[in-house]
């Protein structure tokens, strides 16, 4: 899987080294950008309160293609590598996420908790698995005899319906819950009914459970138990009561915090981004007063000017895919780091339209600006179809001031990434240049009683 | 248009570079000019690449296991380079309203590289992108490109040729659904094109069919809607033709759902400004559906005056299809008032008329009206194979309104063969469709037959319920024929549970509206009063 060619040198082979994809960990093409992100390394911040402390509940976030889940992946590498047990998993694996409720996300946590023990060969005390296992069968099913759930699941396993056997009897029944909580609508409602008002119970169960395996993962040579959850921030916004604006965000991490905190080891959970800059804000930072904030690659000073330190960056994630000196002329990977916005999945993604149109036009090279302009375009027109007319006028402001409100309206703005987040030192946004290049936004600035912004810098 | 040209250039070198997994979307508002870009495409990549079109018909929920399907189904090894070029999801996204597919889509990106090897492109109309876009943000953030056609002039004016000259209520069910699509794609073609005259005026005429075609579907809703956006074009660009065409249409969406007075007011409104443009073909058009509306509510006589005027002038037009349907609604008055003779003749003709102009809908409401004639004259197995001849033809065309009076008919043959159960699946099945399209005359005549039903059965207290509901919405539709019926079978059931007062003053009602209306159920009605008023003597 792992990428060691050399920067590619021709068009075809550049195109193929600029995929999208996260990169997985120890990849020889990550670039440290931490420089440009604040000057603080995010993963090594939470890396150090899991090494320094007793469990607790960290939050990470940041925006869509910031490069979340290479960071992670990263951190899981590290602690890894300092001997820690780390379950790792993207939520949108085993969770609906356009439907979740806490409740599945806990059992998804004690699912996958229970497969890295058994693929680690770390076994635990088999009657108190059990017991914690019929606690289940009977929530869920109200099943009380052992022998009973063991003769329906082995026929439904035998069946073909999921993994191939020898599955311990626990795992069988925490994938059949999972599963169906995830697909079947009639279940899901009757299985959620019958978990919520035993949570307290469902907590110490599996309290119970990673009590029991510690001994047993240290004994293994481990220093202690790490969860990571990737891809929770894509459980999708939806309003559930119009009065009170309450959202699907905010009944998970803020009314449930409690219960997401109360499991027995240390827990990194990925959040939206636009969660802290909701009105609840301070309410989330006080339930979780460890949380992190990736922010984007900083092309640009708060005045305006280019920040050569992170275009210099990106053009180093470039030069580890692409043979930059020989496909492109002077300045255009430079001019594409600019108008990326600091945003690495738009940046590969403008080297890649780069490519394409150079080879739909003959593939001459090194390749020139005027195709980067070109490619630049493209990203132009695809955020004018993101953003919706009525925020045109929010974000002339937010160009302005470089700040944004807490409310509804500017959470879709940073969910949407028309609005990008920088740190140096202090918190800023701006607005992706992309977006800047819109006739509305042009319009909605100028206003403001302003000139457009790049009349600004030639001026 | 060179511009196209180059958008096809780019999607092509995506094709040839990409040797894994990539993410396209490719915006094109008209299906016609997607099938032409894909053609093209795949002559410009020869043999550098295969490309497979899959092409979804329906609505799905999940984006990527419709296409391995589809895929599935047209298994065949292929070596080499492919790329997927997807059609018709746009079907899974409605233009307002909930879109459960772009939700499934949100979050299922990490599936797509672990089911396809190479390039999947989604061909979209611009609505649908822009949906897509806001509303399925992780998916859409993988993308590697997304490839603009413009409107064609060419295409434009072919596709407005092609669905101008078909006859919408004619076309079989999949040929509606095709030409909606169709119809649609133009509509945002004109909005991408520079505003002037001549594509206002096209905007107004082809929301305008666009309502006809959602109408025949029995959307009626969407119908009004349609109708109402090119009434206010054409209000803008003065023209007074087609705003008199959208009246008529709105004022016949009125009459089915029931609003007889709003109708009227709208059928004049628009025979007032045909007058005045002097086009006749249309006064003759207004005429004839101002006769529906007077035949519905029992004033057969001014319906009869209006439908002649109408027939007048069609014959002076020669405007056969205007001829048809006057012979078909004379025919229906002729039947009505027991003139079964005059009646098969006036259908005949008509249905003569329709097969030389290919009227498949108008056949299907002939068969059905001479199935009505055998069925009165105890022929019931001509009348059977009328009504399922008439059947055949609705089903084809999607006219479910028309399936549903179908039903209703076969309904009442079962009901007369004795075959009770088979009669109440048959009402249940036209009720049901009634009910979906709102159609409340054919609501009532459903519960009507049923309460006949339960009447037979014995089932008094429920015949009762079903009949009085029928009632209550025939007098809210103010159709004093059907009010009759209603009055003379609650007179029977009263008669029957021994409370002859109360039955002998509906049936009194029920025979003065039928003498009214010149019915021949009037003589019926009358030796059930005289036998009543005997009965009262008696005792």
């Amino acid at each position: 899987m792992m990428n060691r060619d050399p920067p590619a040198t021709n068009l075809k082979d550049a195109y193929n080294a600029v995929r999208l994809d996260p990169l997985q960990s120890g990849d020889p093409r990550w670039v440290d950008c931490s420089p440009a992100r604040g000057g603080t390394d995010v993963m090594g911040l939470l890396a150090l309160r899991i090494e320094g402390s007793s469990p607790t509940a960290q939050l990470i976030s940041g925006h869509r293609g910031c490069g979340k889940s290479t960071e992670l992946l990263r951190l899981v590498n590290h602690l890894e590598r300092e001997n820690f047990l780390v379950v790792y998993f993207a939520a949108d694996e085993d969770i609906d996420m356009g439907n979740l409720v806490y409740t599945d996300l806990l059992l998804s946590i004690i699912k996958r908790l229970e497969r890295t023990l058994f693929d680690k060969g770390i076994k635990i005390d088999k009657r108190l698995s059990d017991g914690i296992m019929m606690w289940f069968a009977d929530v869920a099913y109200g099943w009380k005899d052992e022998a009973v759930m063991e003769a329906t699941l082995k026929t439904e396993f035998e069946l073909g319906l999921k993994a191939p056997a020898p599955l311990p009897l626990i795992a069988k029944l925490l994938a059949r819950i999972t599963g169906q909580i995830r697909t079947g609508h009639e279940i899901r409602k009757d299985i959620r009914l019958k978990l919520d008002p035993q949570i307290y119970q469902f907590i110490e169960r599996i309290n119970e459970f990673i009590r029991a395996a510690l001994p047993e993962i240290k004994k293994n040579g481990y220093r202690d138990l790490v969860l990571i959850i990737d891809n929770l921030d894509r459980i999708v916004l939806r309003v559930l009561d119009e009065k009170t604006g309450r959202t699907t965000h905010d009944a998970l991490y803020l009314e449930h915090a409690e219960q997401l905190k109360a499991l027995d080891a240390h827990i990194v959970y990925t959040v939206p981004i636009s969660m802290f800059y909701s009105l609840k804000a301070t309410q989330l930072a006080g339930a979780f007063p460890n949380y992190e904030i990736l922010p984007m690659i900083k092309v640009e000073e708060q005045d305006g000017s280019p920040c050569q330190e992170g275009i210099d960056l990106l053009c180093d994630v470039a030069g580890k895919r692409i043979d930059v000196e020989s496909l492109f002329q002077t300045g255009v990977v430079d001019f594409l780091a600019e108008n990326s916005g600091g945003m690495l999945r738009d940046f590969i993604r403008l080297l890649g339209y780069t490519v394409e149109l150079d080879q739909s036009e003959g593939g001459k090279i090194p390749i020139s600006k005027k195709l980067a302009e070109k490619a630049f375009r493209r990203l132009i027109n695809e955020y004018g179809r993101m953003v919706p007319d009525e925020h045109f006028d929010l974000l002339a402001k937010v160009a302005k001031n470089k700040q944004v409100r807490n409310d509804t309206q500017h959470q879709a703005m940073l969910y949407n990434l028309s609005v990008l987040e920088y740190m140096n030192g202090d918190r800023w946004c701006d607005v992706h240049p992309a977006v800047r290049e819109l006739s509305e936004f042009k319009n909605a600035w100028s206003k403001l009683g302003k000139p457009a912004p790049e009349d600004e810098s030639s001026g | 248009m060179p511009q196209n040209r180059d958008v096809l250039l780019q999607m092509a070198s995506l094709v040839r570079l990409a040797e894994s997994f990539r993410l396209g979307f490719v915006k094109c508002n008209q299906p016609i000019q997607s099938r032409l870009m894909t053609a093209r495409l795949k002559e410009m990549l020869g043999d550098d690449a295969i490309i497979i079109i899959v092409e979804l018909t329906e609505p799905v929920v999940s984006l990527r296991w419709a296409v391995l399907q589809a895929l599935e189904l047209d298994k065949q090894d292929i070596l080499g380079k492919r790329a997927i070029l997807v059609l018709g999801f746009e079907r899974s996204i409605p233009s307002e309203g909930p879109a459960p597919a772009l939700d499934e889509l949100n979050q299922s990106r990490e599936n797509f590289p672990k089911s396809f090897s190479g390039p999947v492109l989604i061909w979209l109309p611009d609505y649908a992108l822009t949906r897509l876009a806001r509303e399925a943000p992780d998916f859409w953030g993988w993308r590697s490109g997304v490839f603009e056609f413009s409107p064609e002039l060419k295409i434009v004016a072919a596709v407005e040729n092609m669905v101008g000259n078909s006859f919408s209520d004619s076309l079989i069910l999949s040929e509606k659904i095709e030409k909606a699509s169709a119809l649609e794609g133009l509509i945002r073609d004109y909005q991408e094109l520079p505003r002037e005259e001549r594509t206002d005026r096209s905007m107004a005429s082809v929301l305008h069919s666009l309502g006809n075609t959602r109408y025949y579907l029995g959307e009626y809703n969407e119908a009004y809607r349609l109708y109402q956006e090119s009434m206010k074009i054409s209000e803008d660009l003065g023209d007074k033709s087609g705003v008199s065409k959208s009246l008529g249409q709105l004022g016949i969406l009125a009459h089915v759902m029931g609003d007889l007075g709003e109708s009227r007011r709208l059928y004049q409104e628009s025979m007032k400004i045909s007058e005045e443009l002097g086009d006749k073909s249309d006064v003759s058009v207004s005429l004839h559906q101002l006769g529906n509306l007077a035949y519905v509510t029992g004033d057969l006589g001014e319906a009869r005056r209006l439908y002649q005027e109408g027939l007048k002038i069609s014959q002076e037009l020669g405007n056969k299809s205007g001829v048809s349907a006057s012979l078909h609604v004379l025919g229906n008055l002729a039947y009505d008032t027991g003139d079964f003779s005059e009646a098969r003749r006036l259908y005949q003709d008509s249905l003569k008329i329709k097969h030389e102009l290919g009227d498949k809908s108008g056949i299907s409401k002939s068969l059905g009206e001479l199935g009505n004639l055998a069925y009165d004259t105890g022929d019931f197995s001509e009348a059977r194979r009328l009504y399922q001849d008439s059947l055949k033809i609705k089903h084809e065309l999607g006219d479910k309104s028309g399936v549903s009076t179908s039903l209703h008919q076969l309904g009442m043959l079962a009901q007369a063969t004795g075959d009770l159960a088979e009669a109440r699946r048959l009402y249940q099945g036209g009720l049901k469709i009634s009910q979906e399209l709102g159609n409340k005359s054919g609501v009532s005549a459903s519960l009507h037959q049923l309460g006949n039903l339960a009447y037979v059965a014995g089932d008094l207290s429920e015949a009762r319920r079903l009949y009085q509901d029928s009632l209550k919405i025939k007098q809210e539709l103010g159709g004093k024929s059907g009010i009759a019926i209603s009055l003379a079978q609650l007179s029977l059931l009263e008669e029957k549970e021994g409370n002859f007062d109360k039955a002998l003053e509906l049936i009194r009602q029920a025979e003065s509206a039928f003498m009214e209306l010149g019915s021949p159920i009037a003589a019926r009605a009358q030796a059930d009063r005289q036998r009543l008023e005997k009965k009262i003597g008696n005792s």
